[in-house]
């Protein structure tokens, strides 16, 4: 107990109980020492927390390596590296494919648009008469005649109802002849919706000939299309040949892993067992697990064997999406906005895939089934790796970076929307409320820091989700980046409702700054004739500035910490946000670390490297909020001398 | 000064300007835990308790209906449920903390090892079998696809509806998380054991599929049968077989459901309880009612 | 507005401000921070607002007793939906069943209700004592009736029934919680603000308390697993929980304990000395039943923190489903070492992991409301206790 006894002289007091020892100390002692233990027991649970965090995380990096080592040993690594050059081609591809979708859709658009109106009225009147089409489906043809007229009548009462007519399609619009046509459409179906009114056969019609018509006119772009899709083949057949055997390799590589494990596990099975039937059984099972290592040289020989190919393969590929990149049609031809973007997109795509494909064929032709996996490669692997995959057919990937970006933007959201209003409340209702006001304000915004986030969360997926993307769809909000959005479950829900929990935080934290300001500066302010406003701006937030930093850090960390509501609500998309969105990355769905410990730590097997990838990412957040907090500390204490 | 800050952050803490606290909080204090540990000391007649651990296919909707009825046919025990996914039916037999583990999937090798090297050996009993329906929201006209067509949307190669002759729009693909035996099942069954497109979402169980799929109009996933029926969603055909359970034969995406339990550890409740759901016929009636497929 | 602003500056008044772009862009100003303020609040009242619209006509209803009391006194259930008439709907329960079938001996289902189509129709009565409860044993239903055919019936898990399981549960975690954190925390405030003075090791455990404060509340939950999981081998049980939830909350018991230690006048202490107490003595009688009130305040608050969080119990103590109260079943385990259902997880259990019908709803809602009262009345009584306290005697 290093405390200092400074402050003891009285317990030399003559009316002090004497006499009672317990090893060695009075009872005051006794007392004393109790209460240092509880208060100690702060800094134990902390460092317990850091014991059984890294407990069970700490074999995580001597595992993964072993991990990393079996891919490579087995080419599992290098088929991989394959796999990655068809899965850039394969994005290209795609960009290029959806501008040609947009241009080839774009001119049927308006029939299209007609078709699934009238899709969806249907759907809405054979929903209201339900019960008329299940007998339908049952009924004989003297049942049908009946049942056809019961079926007018509900779907006349349906059709009526203005509800039916609401329709979600993009770029439609009721006219009132229209709607008198597609009534009649409806009717004339029946309930089986088998026969095909006039009006609706003629619509579909037209827009097969403008399909057609586009098709034509679109074909030396399909033609493009196509042989950029056509140029990965080769690749795509000789990468499943090649992972065959990877995967044959790797199946016997775990099996060889595991069998002094199983084993032993038989060998102390059969020690246990009485019946000596079993007891021989166990013995034999055990008896017939190989040992022996699999001979990983000639296990990746048709992989060393498959370089030349692979080189011929590539070279083929790159040259032949060069050719195919010169051909690409000006994206100032097409009609669509849409198409135009995905065209220029799938350029710069295309030129970057070439280079990747370069050091791909650089990168296959240097692989070595036997070069040593360091350790570092185990710990980049976690810090720095873009995929987190688990439970693959293929291979499991722990990159902690799709997580991290994930709650990293989904707490800057949170924060560009919190820190305005609670900063703006906090000085609204220090500074310029009445009292009343005051004391009606404070506590309703402190209350809101009393929200279980479960009952958020809930509210997200309830509520917020869909109003988020119904407005988005508004017409006049289309300018605000990633409008209109499609998912519910987003980055930009989440923040909101992050913000929403971060706002109480940094109110309250933001509001004692302000008023911890000295009065005498507020009056000398006034004195030198400032008004109300300068004096707010320009003496007191300087001031609480270090206070009003310390919040927001305090109330980032608590955002980044928040586990349920991002589980609800972020939408669990496990991938680095595609920043070519530009800020519309915010209506992308992601994953999060809170999220992903909450969802698979329950699954996953003890002891398992999952599961210990699970703790090293509780570690980082560990880590990342005892940073917030020790700078927040030190903002304080830095500028709160000045 | 910052430690203040962060404790007034967390609210109505008086500062307190107090009086005396009256004595009688103290007794009052006092009496109430004595109430409560004598409350606790109370303890009923134990009924056998059996805890059933595992796939959310099963769990949420085949096993509680079970578990309701068996009780209601006399039996006194008493159930506890977790359905996390399928993956916790083993690691829950593993640590001894559940009875039977319900899965989606057949037992994986590296789990009968792990087993194994705890001196223990699983017993299989077949629940029945499941069809995955893959749904799209009502509002799709799309109504049947074929399985090369599915694989292609969910290893993210076709990403918009025009492609398999839907309404233009970008597909939006809902997937399992991965522990889930239907993220594995389906995988293998329809994905030729490709990996999924990296835009997929991984939703917490089958519901949250339903759920956003009904939600979105260029939404896919997929559902077990008990879960295809849910608001504004729509199982589409693969290769021309409806999603019925008459077609349980034909339908390409069907798999069998398990309940694990340990040989030897099984308590004599739990495994009438797990023999009675397996065999009987009014276990199997009320498989059948929440659209599996009973295994006999 | 502007008009206004003119009427105020007539020249007769020479104190007055000119009129002046600085004083209408403060007037602006003021107006955009009034409307964040209450923007914010805004915001807050339609979340309220929504869940209380939705939530309150499950938990009351329009007759006596107003109450819905069967889903705040039954256990989670699952519901059966069924159609006995053309366009009427059944929710039925089997308890629900027994009774009303106890009271109307078998009238309601004799074979003369069924009509031509196979459908039993009800009478209001009859449709009304059926719904007291909100499901319905089915089959034996069906067994006793056997010309009834029922239609489209289908059924929504752990939407039948009430809540008490996770209320219960809730209760039970924040109370092991609550006692555990208050027993350390005011022990470590009287230690930091009674007996020590300074040095690097009060610094240490300050800045640990402050460090502890910031943890994410997931990290305590893979702490609580690890440590009293599997450690010390109490499993997923309600002891794991409280005491994760412990850990959780005290840096806030501490701080504020502290700080209500603090108010104690400098003159008590000595007083007290000064008549030949000794230290312990001095603690007991003449500063901690003065601070009581600051630390019951502070543990209310506390309830509040620990009631609303999911994350931490999530692998520690929570079940989705458990068909028995804690003290029913108490097999050979013990009290404490049981799992247990508590309503934050419930609430995460029916939204997101069940199948969604329309029938799920008000259990959604109901858990929500109920929760959200629980919390709002122990905020509110941290509030009164603060106000109340602070009100009385100064000195």
């Amino acid at each position: 107990m290093p405390a200092s006894t400074s402050e003891k002289p009285v317990s030399v007091s003559r009316f002090q109980e004497k006499g009672f020892r317990f090893l060695g100390l009075t009872f005051q002692d006794v007392i004393r020492y109790f209460f240092g233990g509880n208060a100690s027991l702060a800094i134990v649970a902390l460092l317990l927390i850091c014991v059984f965090l890294i407990r069970e995380a700490w074999l995580f990096f001597p595992t993964h390596r072993h991990d990393l080592a079996i891919f490579r040993q087995t080419g599992v690594e290098y088929v991989d590296l394959m796999l990655q050059e068809g899965i850039a081609h394969k994005e290209a591809y795609t960009l290029l494919n959806q501008a040609y979708l947009a241009e080839l859709n774009e001119p049927s658009q308006s029939v299209a648009a007609i078709l699934l109106a009238h899709q969806q009225v249907a759907l809405e009147v054979s929903k209201a008469n339900q019960r008329t089409v299940d007998d339908w489906k049952k009924a004989d043809d003297a049942g049908k005649v009946a049942l056809r007229t019961r079926w007018v009548e509900g779907a006349e009462k349906a059709l009526d109802q203005n509800e039916t007519w609401n329709v979600e399609v993009a770029r439609f619009e009721w006219t009132g002849d229209l709607r008198q046509k597609m009534r009649q459409a409806v009717l004339e179906e029946g309930p089986g919706g088998d026969e095909k009114s006039p009006f609706i056969a003629e619509l579909e019609e037209r827009k097969a000939q403008i399909f057609a018509e586009t098709s034509e006119r679109l074909k030396p772009f399909n033609a493009i299309k196509l042989a950029f899709r056509n140029a990965g083949r080769p690749l795509d057949a000789l990468t499943d040949e090649l992972a065959k055997i990877a995967k044959e390799n790797r199946e016997l590589a775990s099996t060889f892993s595991s069998a002094p494990e199983r084993k032993e596990a038989l060998l102390e099975g059969a020690a246990m067992e009485t019946d000596p039937v079993i007891k021989a059984r166990k013995v034999a099972e055990a008896e017939a697990i190989v040992m022996v290592a699999p001979d990983y040289a000639s296990l990746t020989r048709p992989f060393y064997d498959s370089v030349p190919k692979h080189d011929a393969v590539n070279t083929a590929l790159r040259s032949d999406l060069a050719g195919i990149l010169a051909t690409f049609p000006e994206p100032g031809t097409l009609q669509t906005e849409l198409g135009r973007k995905n065209l220029r997109l799938a350029h710069k795509s295309t030129e970057q895939l070439l280079g990747k494909l370069k050091l791909a064929a650089a990168d296959v032709k240097a692989w070595r089934h036997d070069a040593k996996v360091g350790f570092g490669a185990a710990v980049t692997s976690f810090f720095f790796g873009k995929r987190w995959i688990t439970n693959s057919s293929w291979q499991d990937f722990y990159g902690v970076l799709p997580l991290f970006s994930g709650s990293l933007i989904i707490a800057l959201i949170a924060m560009v929307v919190a820190v305005p209003f609670s900063i703006a409340s906090a000085i609204y209702v220090n500074q310029l409320a009445s009292f009343k006001e005051q004391s009606f304000v404070k506590p309703t915004i402190e209350f809101i820091g009393a929200i279980p986030s479960v009952v958020l969360g809930f509210f997200g997926i309830m509520v917020l989700g869909t109003t988020l993307r119904d407005v988005s769809q508004l017409e006049w909000l289309s300018w605000v980046p990633g409008f209109p959005m499609q998912e519910r479950l987003t980055m930009l829900n989440a923040g909101l409702l992050l913000a929403f929990m971060a706002i109480p935080t940094i109110f309250t934290l933001a509001e004692d700054a302000i008023n911890n300001v000295p009065h005498a500066f507020t009056e000398s302010s006034f004195a030198l004739g400032a008004t109300k406003l300068q004096t707010v701006f320009r003496v007191i937030l300087p001031t609480a500035l270090s206070g009003i930093i310390a919040a927001i850090l305090l109330g980032f960390g608590r955002i980044i910490g928040e586990t349920m509501v991002v589980l609800l609500v972020a939408g669990n998309k496990i991938q680095i946000p595609d920043f070519n969105a530009g800020l519309g990355v915010i209506a992308q769905p992601a994953h999060t670390m809170t999220g992903i410990i909450a969802q698979e730590l329950g699954e996953v097997e003890r002891g398992s490297l999952h599961w210990r990838a699970l703790f090293m990412v509780g570690m980082v957040l560990f880590v990342i909020s005892l940073i917030i907090n020790y700078i927040a500390q030190w903002v304080v204490k830095r500028f709160h001398k000045v | 000064m910052l430690r203040r800050e962060l404790i007034r952050s967390t609210k109505w803490f008086p500062y307190p300007n107090t009086t005396t606290i009256p004595k009688t909080i103290h007794r009052m204090k006092k009496t109430a835990i004595l109430a409560a540990f004598a409350a606790f000391a109370v303890a009923a007649v134990a009924e056998d308790k059996i805890v059933i651990k595992g796939s959310d296919t099963l769990g949420a909707k085949l096993v509680p209906q079970l578990a309701e009825a068996y009780k209601g046919a006399g039996n006194s025990v008493s159930f506890e449920i977790a359905a996390e996914g399928s993956s916790t039916a083993f690691t829950a037999l593993l640590e001894g903390a559940g009875d039977i583990g319900m899965s989606s999937r057949g037992i994986k090798q590296k789990e009968i090892d792990a087993l194994a090297a705890k001196g223990m050996k699983q017993v299989e009993w077949l629940a029945g079998f499941d069809m995955i329906g893959v749904i799209v929201n009502e509002k799709n006209p799309v109504k049947n696809l074929t399985k090369e067509q599915i694989k292609s949307i969910f290893v993210g190669e076709v990403t918009d509806w025009s492609e398999v002759g839907g309404p233009a729009g970008p597909i939006s693909i809902y997937t399992r998380n991965t522990s889930s035996g239907t993220f594995k099942a389906f995988q293998e069954m329809a994905m030729d054991e490709k990996d999924y497109s990296k835009d997929a979402q991984m939703m917490a169980g089958n519901e949250q599929i339903a759920q956003e799929v009904g939600k979105n109009a260029n939404g896919i996933g997929y559902v077990g049968l008990a879960f295809a029926t849910g608001e504004g969603i729509k199982a589409i055909s693969v290769e021309g077989v409806e999603l019925k359970a008459e077609n349980a034969k034909q339908y390409p995406i069907a798999r069998s459901l398990y309940y694990y339990t340990v040989e030897g550890k099984l308590s004599p409740a739990a495994e009438k309880f797990v023999k009675w759901a397996t065999t009987s016929d009014e276990a199997l009636a009320i498989v059948k009612k929440v659209h599996f497929i009973p295994a006999k | 507005m502007p008009d206004g602003i003119l009427l105020n500056l007539t020249p007769m008044n020479r104190f007055k401000a000119r009129p002046s772009t600085l004083s209408s862009v403060e007037k602006l100003v003021k107006i955009i921070l009034w409307c964040a303020t209450y923007f914010v609040i805004a915001c807050a009242l339609g979340i309220f607002a929504d869940i209380f619209v939705k939530g309150a006509p499950v938990v009351f209803q329009k007759t006596p007793p107003f109450i819905n009391v069967p889903f705040l006194t039954e256990l989670p259930e699952t519901l059966v939906i069924f159609e006995p008439g053309p366009g009427e709907t059944l929710k039925l329960n089997e308890k629900a069943f027994d009774r009303f079938r106890s009271r109307n001996v078998q009238v309601a289902f004799t074979s003369e209700k069924v009509d031509a189509n196979g459908m039993v129709s009800f009478t209001v009565e009859e449709r009304k004592a059926l719904q007291i409860g909100q499901s319905f044993y089915r089959d034996e239903f069906l067994a006793s009736n056997p010309g009834f055919k029922p239609i489209s019936e289908s059924s929504a898990s752990y939407s039948g029934g009430g809540i008490l399981g996770p209320i219960v549960g809730t209760v039970l975690l924040t109370t092991i919680a609550v006692v555990v954190a208050l027993f350390i925390g005011v022990a470590a405030a009287v230690f930091l603000n009674e007996y020590s003075s300074g040095g690097p090791f009060i610094d240490t455990i300050r800045l640990a308390i402050l460090n502890l404060a910031g943890v994410p509340s997931i990290v305590f939950g893979l702490f609580g697993l690890g440590l009293f999981c599997l450690a010390l081998g109490w499993g997923t049980s309600m002891l794991s929980g409280g005491f994760t939830l412990a850990v959780m909350i005290l840096p806030v018991i501490i701080t504020a304990s502290e700080e209500s230690l603090k108010a104690i006048p400098k003159g008590f202490r000595e007083a007290s000395l000064a008549l030949g107490a000794t230290k312990w003595q001095t603690i007991r009688k003449a500063v901690l039943p003065y601070a009581m009130p600051g630390i019951l305040t502070a543990s209310v608050l506390g309830v509040t923190r620990v009631a609303g969080e999911t994350a931490p119990i999530m692998f520690t103590a929570a079940v989705a489903a458990k068909d028995k109260l804690p003290w029913e079943n108490l097999g050979d385990g013990g009290f404490f070492s049981q799992s247990v259902q508590s309503l934050p997880y419930h609430i995460f259990t029916v939204s997101a992991r069940i199948p969604q019908t329309e029938y799920t709803r008000p259990m959604q809602y109901g858990s929500v409301f109920v929760f959200m009262v629980m919390v709002m009345c122990l905020s509110g009584l941290s509030v009164w206790m603060r106000t109340h306290y602070r009100g009385k005697l100064k000195w």
